[in-house]
């Protein structure tokens, strides 16, 4: 029994050392080539034209992630949208029908030694099947069941657009600063009344149990969000603005925004509103861009820097 | 009298594919009109229903506790509407710029009134105003195009006593002269009011009434509603123009609680700066603010042909108002032209080209109007779909009138200024202070 | 004249009148109803408040009619040009107040612009504000903005305008213009390039930027222009920004406020009209009165702390109307001296805030409380 299990964690930590290796020179964090330098406002880190992006993205290197992946074919505004160019566009299957790309999947899984034999998801959660690249799928002629996976991948995306958008600028940091030191961002709550409770909580007591590391990362991520929409509430260029206005130009510091009191009767509109429907409404008509849908990153960012710089004040939808 | 019947029939308009004789003023006769009317009107509409969807406390609001809907109120203001004995000459009804057969206005630019006697005989008279629809005005929060009176009873009254419109002097006694002894209308006011004819109570049964002239059965809300084919495509886009680049839905709001089209406010789009004297008459009215002038000059300013141009100023003395006029409703648009205060746009492509080039400028502009660089398909799309909102009861007769429209505005677009809709030269760019003109002049 | 209409400010009391007699208008007729209301007219214009085409300086200021006349000048001020293709609004905005003013009779001695031609400082931009402001009729003088000099530092304005630092007498008032948006060098540490440097302080909640001062030099020259002034001379003083502390997280701010007023504090009769803040403001410190001026660009929200007491915020603006909240106005000089500030809001009622307000501390002539709150 001994003996067995002495061999077993031999085998074990040999195993999982290799994994580690492995992971260390595949590992998308540490090869990752991130854009450094200053954000200036006049730098527009807006869509660019997806061939450079795929150009760049050599076989031998990690999945490239674009610097605010926003814009046209982005679920944002288009529900139907791909992922955007970014995703390695090696597999020839990605030109008949690209939202067969497998995306969030690490480059590692992906071989793009030989390209005609790429493994391709057509179904979510079935086993990768391996198709030739000249090989028309006749299995799915009118593509009709990819079409549908893609939809069911829309879906989960769009029912969770957070969960991606998150991703978007993950991999930098100085942008975050960079903001925070233009434009000020009002604090984010006081959680350490959870911490005082849960430090009752015995040891090993999952469940409600929070220490001040998570209160810090609850913190930086929210944050992130709020600045990401400070950011782009100041830049007439990321706004889409087509004269030149930006949001700031109005409302400095969001004020005047009055986030807390949606829904009411918006009288620009003729209708009742909710704070997205008037950002749009503005977004339109002084900044002559094009609105955005609901779950367009860009709108949650705006929304999130908007309610975050009407903390504190009362709630009481309908004011006028 | 073969030759009559010709004649009637050549100078009728249709309207459900009928021919319709003419009275007096160019109005159908109020027999004939009320036949049409008991044609359109279900029982339940001409009860004063609540039509449904809008909020009840909303719809509500606007009716005075002193003139609560009841079916002798109604009875009693539809046979006064119709009522040509309330006219100094007897030719003049509600009716007759009111006119059911020709979209509750008189389609005229402005209105036709008794005649003047004079020594050479009588002479027509006409007013300065377009007359405005009575459909669906229950839900108006002032009357006029200048929004002088409160609510429809007391603006009832007001044309009565119009030495234009139905030319009656300013005494009760007059007023009732012709139709106190008429023992059906003492029977009728009894029932309904509970006291001697007067007056008022004319102003309120007429309102009562005209509260029951709802016509929001249109293509639009059943498209609305569900029905994917009750409009056409371009109308549909033009909904989305409507409430995107047209900027229409900030003035002309429209909700299920108020879906006239309507924000019940007062906006200078510069229609009056059309008149080649409108920069005199704004420095008449400056100066006569500044000078303090007798209530007798004001009164005569007020009801003389220059001085209405300034339309809400008037009311409330303030400058911001000068020129101002209220937003009229959207509903039944097809049919109720032409349009503005003063009826001297004759098309809904003409409307449009309007607020496409952002109006006339002027120096009390609305600055919410300005030049929205729509495409001509665009503006196609808005008119078809002003069009879809004519009730269905009326669907032939607005068909007529879009073809009638549509061969006056591909023969000439006056409002049309396409260097200034599409932004290349600015609204006030060649604009001079002292020189207010026609936008279109180059 | 009825003593008690002094204490209460000329338009309230019309507001008054007019709401009590409208309350009785629904049993009125036509006629009855104009004719009332034109007693309502005539009451305003007695009041000599109604119109403001109209110059009635002496009686709204109520002083004694001396041998000298009073006089006024209009200005226009922060239009943030940018170039007509780039943005139409803007140009045809200033363009509106152009004609604004030459619609003024009698024409007004001088046209003051308050800073913030350009948007962001292009010589493209100072050059169609040049061009739209050579329409005016009565000579212009202008003052320069953050946003005109960030750019190159005040290059182009100094060929198409002139030295920013100018002073002239006028009637028997000394009128003089200092360059009151200097900041400390925040862009060389950074590497920033112009365009970079001009977004920085275009951007009004940008905190990279550093607080407007007047600076050492131009406290200097202001000193050395004020010297031969007397105590008793009236002064009015344009600066773009407020010359008080206001809100430093938006540059409503001066950060030499202090050592302005000190050198400014001796004047019995001295006015500050400032620029930059795009909205109602009356301040008082001291014997110094303080006015804000309108935008024609857009209005800015009210601070949400640091606006003086004695102001009473405008009217919150309607989006929809891009000319809502913005405007032009008037500075009134009564004989002695004071000035009568009257901001003319496109599509609102103008607002006339006068030398005795700000004088009785708020007291007295109080100007027109609008019915929404500010923001």
């Amino acid at each position: 029994m001994k003996k067995f299990k002495i061999k077993i964690s031999m085998m074990g930590i040999a195993v999982f050392a290799v994994l580690v290796l492995l992971g260390f020179a595949f590992c998308p964090i540490s090869r990752l080539e991130a854009q450094n330098g200053t954000i200036s406002t006049e730098q527009t880190p807006a869509v660019q034209a997806p061939a450079p992006a795929a150009a760049q993205n050599a076989p031998s290197q990690p999945l490239q992630r674009r610097f605010f992946n926003w814009g046209p074919g982005r679920w944002g505004g288009n529900l139907r949208g791909t992922r955007p160019s970014s995703a390695p566009q090696s597999a020839p299957a990605a030109a008949q029908n690209p939202s067969a790309v497998p995306y969030n999947v690490p480059a590692a899984s992906i071989s793009t030694e030989d390209r005609s034999e790429s493994p391709v998801l057509i179904a979510a959660g079935t086993a990768p099947k391996t198709v030739a690249a000249d090989e028309p799928q006749t299995a799915d002629p009118k593509g009709t069941e990819a079409q549908k996976d893609s939809e069911e991948k829309d879906l989960q995306k769009n029912a969770f657009p957070g969960s991606f958008a998150q991703w978007d600028n993950a991999f930098h940091y100085s942008w975050v600063e960079e903001e925070k030191e233009r434009h000020q961002i009002k604090p984010h709550a006081d959680n350490k009344a959870v911490v005082k409770i849960t430090k009752s909580q015995k040891d090993g007591h999952t469940y409600g149990n929070y220490t001040e590391a998570d209160l810090l990362l609850w913190q930086e991520e929210t944050e992130r969000l709020v600045v990401e929409g400070s950011l782009i509430f100041h830049n007439a260029d990321l706004l889409g603005s087509t004269n030149a206005t930006s949001c700031d130009m109005c409302h400095p510091d969001a004020e005047g925004t009055h986030a807390e009191t949606y829904p009411k009767y918006q009288v620009q509109l003729g209708r009742v509103a909710l704070l997205r429907d008037m950002a749009n409404w503005c977004l339109k008509n002084p900044c002559r861009a094009e609105p955005m849908s609901g779950d367009d990153p860009r709108m949650r960012a705006l929304e999130a820097y908007m309610q975050a710089q009407r903390t504190g004040k009362i709630m009481k939808y309908g004011k006028h | 009298m073969g030759l009559l019947t010709l004649l009637l029939f050549l100078s009728a308009d249709n309207l459900m594919g009928q021919v319709i004789p003419k009275g007096p003023h160019g109005a159908a006769p109020e027999a004939y009109q009320m036949e049409v009317l008991k044609s359109v009107q279900t029982e339940e509409e001409a009860s004063g229903q609540i039509p449904p969807g809008i909020s009840p406390k909303y719809w509500n609001f606007n009716i005075p506790k002193e003139n609560e809907m009841s079916p002798e109120r109604i009875a009693l203001g539809k046979k006064l509407y119709f009522e040509p004995r309330l006219s100094i000459d007897g030719t003049v009804s509600c009716a007759t710029c009111h006119d059911i057969t020709r979209g509750f206005g008189d389609a005229l630019p402005v209105s036709e009134g008794v005649d003047k006697p004079t020594a050479q005989g009588a002479v027509k008279q006409f007013g300065t105003r377009n007359a405005p629809t009575v459909m669906n005005i229950t839900l108006l929060h002032s009357m006029f195009w200048d929004g002088r009176s409160p609510g429809i009873e007391h603006q009832a009254m007001q044309p009565i006593i119009n030495p234009i419109e139905m030319g009656m002097p300013e005494q009760e006694k007059t007023i009732l002269a012709k139709i106190k002894d008429d023992p059906e209308y003492q029977k009728m006011f009894k029932a309904a009011y509970g006291r001697e004819i007067n007056y008022k109570d004319i102003g309120n049964a007429i309102a009562a009434f005209e509260r029951t002239l709802i016509f929001m059965d249109n293509p639009f809300f059943r498209y609305l509603q569900g029905d994917e084919d009750a409009i056409s495509e371009d109308a549909k886009a033009g909904w989305i123009l409507f409430n995107r680049e047209g900027r229409c839905s900030s003035c002309h709001q429209i909700s299920p609680s108020n879906p006239l089209g309507t924000d019940n406010k007062f906006h200078n789009i510069g229609i009056s700066a059309y008149h080649g004297n409108f920069d005199e008459l704004v420095k008449k009215a400056k100066k006569a603010l500044a000078e303090g002038i007798s209530e007798a000059k004001l009164d005569e300013l007020a009801l003389s042909t220059d001085m209405g141009e300034l339309g809400r100023f008037l009311i409330t003395g303030n400058e911001s108002d000068m020129a101002a006029f209220r937003t009229p409703m959207i509903l039944n648009a097809g049919i109720t032209g032409p349009y503005m205060h003063d009826g001297s746009v004759a098309t809904l492509w003409d409307v449009v080209d309007h607020y496409n080039k952002g109006g006339v400028p002027n120096l009390y502009l609305d600055g919410g109007i300005e030049p929205l660089d729509l495409t001509e398909e665009e503006v196609g799309q808005i008119v078809a779909f002003l069009f879809s909102l004519t009730d269905v009861r009326f669907a032939d007769y607005n068909d007529r009138i879009m073809e009638q429209q549509k061969k006056l505005a591909a023969k000439n677009r006056p409002d049309r200024n396409e260097e200034v809709a599409s932004r290349k030269v600015l609204l006030f760019e060649n604009f001079k202070a002292g020189k207010t003109m026609k936008g279109t002049e180059k | 004249m009825n003593t008690t209409y002094r204490k209460q400010n000329l338009e309230q009391q019309t507001e008054n009148d007019r709401k009590s007699f409208f309350r009785s208008l629904e049993n009125l007729d036509r006629r009855s109803f104009m004719k009332v209301a034109a007693a309502s007219f005539g009451a305003a214009s007695v009041l000599g408040l109604a119109d403001h085409g109209m110059f009635q300086p002496i009686r709204i200021t109520g002083a004694e009619q001396g041998k000298k006349e009073g006089f006024r000048i209009a200005y226009i001020s922060d239009s943030h040009l940018y170039v007509k293709e780039k943005n139409d609004r803007f140009a045809n905005a200033l363009m509106r107040a152009v004609q604004d003013v030459n619609a003024m009779d009698p024409q007004p001695d001088f046209v003051f612009y308050g800073g913030d031609l350009a948007q962001l400082g292009q010589p493209d931009e100072l050059q169609l504000g040049a061009d739209i402001l050579k329409d005016l009729k009565a000579p212009l003088k202008i003052m320069v903005g953050e946003h005109d000099w960030y750019f190159d530092m005040g290059e182009k304005w100094r060929s198409l305008f002139g030295e920013p630092n100018w002073s002239f007498d006028h009637k028997g008032v000394h009128f003089v213009c200092i360059m009151s948006v200097l900041e400390e060098d925040f862009w060389t540490p950074r590497g920033m390039n112009p365009l970079q440097r001009m977004q920085t302080v275009a951007g009004l909640d940008n905190h990279v930027q550093k607080p407007f001062t007047v600076g050492e030099k131009t406290r200097k020259w202001l000193a050395d222009d004020l010297a031969k002034c007397k105590d008793d001379q009236p002064i009015v003083l344009f600066s773009h920004s407020p010359l008080y502390k206001l809100y430093k997280n938006w540059n409503f701010w001066t950060d030499d406020a202090e050592e302005v007023q000190k050198i400014i504090g001796r004047f019995k009769k001295i006015t500050v009209i400032h620029g930059h803040t795009h909205q109602i403001l009356t301040n008082r410190i001291g014997n110094i009165h303080f006015h804000g001026l309108l935008s024609t660009a857009w209005p800015w929200p009210y601070a949400p702390q640091g606006t003086p007491e004695l102001t009473i915020p405008m009217n919150r603006p309607d989006p929809f109307n891009s000319n809502d909240g913005c405007g032009d106005g008037e500075i009134r000089l009564s004989p002695e001296g004071l000035v009568d500030k009257v901001y003319k809001l496109w599509n609102r009622k103008s607002i006339l805030v006068p030398a005795a307000y700000l004088a009785s501390e708020g007291e007295d002539q109080r100007p027109l409380r609008p019915n929404l709150p500010s923001y």
